[in-house]
């Protein structure tokens, strides 16, 4: 009779692949199972949003610098619906697990500070990108949008996406309750997205307001996002390009910072 | 020894035909809940309409001043004033219902003596006295800072209550049917919110495109927008007795619906 040999422990690399992409995948089925409300929902509401600012503002507002608003207004009701969508999917992710207790089903797997939070935030991209491209997708069927600069669109995308992903998996670390995520939705992510130039050019701003906005790396998100469609922008493109990355970077450091400390989520 | 007197057995309580201890009960814990999440729900839709607000006065930049802008402004801001009443008067009952009924809870209010057309008026009223509290520091701004005149208050308040009690009750509808949360957040994003916008809160009705006008200007949300409007600045698109009749006759056909369910137990009884 032959005995079957104990099983070794598993071999992992420097980097635990499969535990990292059972993570994202994860992540990704969370949003997809409830497709209507993840992406169907927002893509909804931004086409409100169109047309209620295209109705009321049109009229009167009808060009913003050298483009018509409905053109300059399009990009930026995207970008909005990518950084609210991409700061769900990771804030609601964390904090629900951690009300539940279900968060030990991420601690305990062999999974580093690093895969967590890259698993965490790639979801939270896919997410943003998900719904940014639909939005889209959605109002060139009224109105055409031009593509001037490709790798505009697709940085601003992927780094606005990431840092919202990465500001979400800190506020699901930080909040005790449901509450607490819903106020930073509320009093912080809806009003930077909004006061950031999603609906006027900067040069509408009192020059006190100007000079406030270009502290909002929003700002610099969605006026590098679309000059990539229409060519035009209100800041200086390269140091959009480098706030952007710097502004990443910073707050990879922190999550990656809390989930290497435990913070709020070993006893 | 001698025994102790028994003591009388308690008479059972008598009734009238209305429980009205156990509606105002009702009414009471629905309040409490809805005040002990004050940030979310007293604070943070003021502060949304404000945002709008802002927006919109940012955007028009150097326009700013001119007569269309102004009349544009002036238009907005009583919209989002009764935005935010019609928004929060839907969330608060279809919130407390469906939570308590994916909660196993809702046995709490099934289980008292309570009828149907108590639990009606209880969860109704809840949700008038909510949105009002809602909508009150909004329209406070409106009227200290925003200069929002108020031509007509009777009219004003009678389309704040009766709109209020409209939306409650559509709340009511829309926490029975719900299965889950999904159901009840589609229902708002697919059928409230566009109604909601559509109905001439941010833009005149005849603006919008020919298809979404019939919309816009025959559900039921409009005629509160408009009717609101009207307090506001003295006049609106239509006369007010329309609106109000509109108003009435969906409140009560939403109202006799609710009622009819809830005695029924649709989806509340095994």
């Amino acid at each position: 009779m032959r005995h079957g040999t104990a099983p070794r422990p598993r071999e992992m690399g420097q980097v635990n692949w499969v535990g990292l992409a059972t993570l994202y995948r994860r992540e990704v089925q969370r949003f997809v199972k409830v497709i209507t409300q993840t992406v169907a929902a927002p893509v909804m509401t931004t086409l409100l949003f169109y047309t209620i600012f295209a109705l009321a503002l049109g009229g009167i507002v009808r060009r913003a610098g050298d483009v018509p608003f409905l053109e300059f207004l399009a990009p930026g009701l995207v970008m909005m619906s990518m950084v609210q969508n991409a700061f769900a999917n990771t804030s609601s992710s964390v904090m629900i697990a951690k009300i539940q207790g279900t968060i030990v089903d991420v601690l305990m797997p062999p999974l580093s500070p690093a895969e967590l939070a890259v698993g965490y935030v790639a979801g939270g991209i896919t997410r943003g990108l998900f719904v940014g491209a639909v939005a889209l997708a959605a109002i060139v069927i009224f109105v055409p949008v031009g593509l001037h600069a490709p790798f505009f669109i697709l940085w601003h995308a992927v780094a606005a996406s990431m840092l919202l992903s990465l500001i979400g998996v800190i506020a699901g670390i930080w909040a005790d309750k449901f509450d607490h995520v819903a106020a930073v939705t509320n009093f912080v992510v809806t009003p930077l997205a909004f006061l950031s130039g999603t609906f006027y050019t900067i040069d509408r701003l009192p020059e006190n307001w100007q000079f406030v906005a270009h502290f909002n790396p929003l700002f610099y998100l969605i006026d590098g996002f679309r000059y990539g469609f229409i060519g035009q922008s209100d800041g200086t493109l390269m140091l959009g390009l480098a706030v952007t990355a710097g502004a990443n970077a910073v707050l990879a450091l922190v999550v990656w910072r809390m989930l290497s400390t435990g913070y709020k989520l070993k006893a | 020894m001698a025994a102790l007197p028994a003591a009388a057995p308690k008479p059972p309580r008598v009734f009238a035909r209305f429980n009205a201890l156990g509606a105002a009960s009702l009414f009471r814990r629905e309040v409490k809940r809805v005040l002990k999440e004050w940030p979310e729900t007293v604070i943070a839709p003021s502060f949304s309409s404000l945002l709008y607000v802002a927006v919109f006065v940012l955007a028009l930049g150097p326009e700013r001043g001119t007569p269309e802008a102004e009349a544009l402004i002036g238009f907005v801001v009583p919209g989002l004033v009764v935005l935010t009443l019609i928004l929060r008067a839907a969330e608060t009952t279809v919130f407390t219902i469906l939570f308590d009924k994916l909660e196993g809870a809702i046995s709490d209010v099934l289980m008292p003596p309570l009828q149907a057309s108590e639990l009606t008026i209880g969860y109704a009223a809840a949700g008038v006295a909510s949105a009002l509290m809602t909508m009150a520091p909004m329209l406070a701004i409106a009227i200290l800072a925003l200069d929002l005149p108020v031509e007509r208050p009777v009219v004003m308040a009678f389309f704040s209550v009766a709109g209020a009690l409209m939306l409650a009750l559509a709340g009511i509808l829309m926490a029975l049917w719900a299965d889950k949360w999904d159901h009840a957040e589609a229902a708002f994003t697919f059928l409230l919110l566009p109604m909601a916008f559509l109905s001439g809160v941010f833009a005149p009705v005849e603006s919008l495109p020919a298809v979404l006008e019939p919309i816009g200007r025959w559900n039921p949300v409009a005629a509160i927008v408009d009717g609101f409007r009207t307090g506001a600045l003295g006049e609106g698109a239509r006369p007010v007795a329309l609106n109000a009749a509109l108003l009435i006759a969906w409140t009560a056909a939403l109202g006799a619906l609710a009622h009819r369910l809830i005695a029924r137990g649709y989806k509340l009884r095994a």
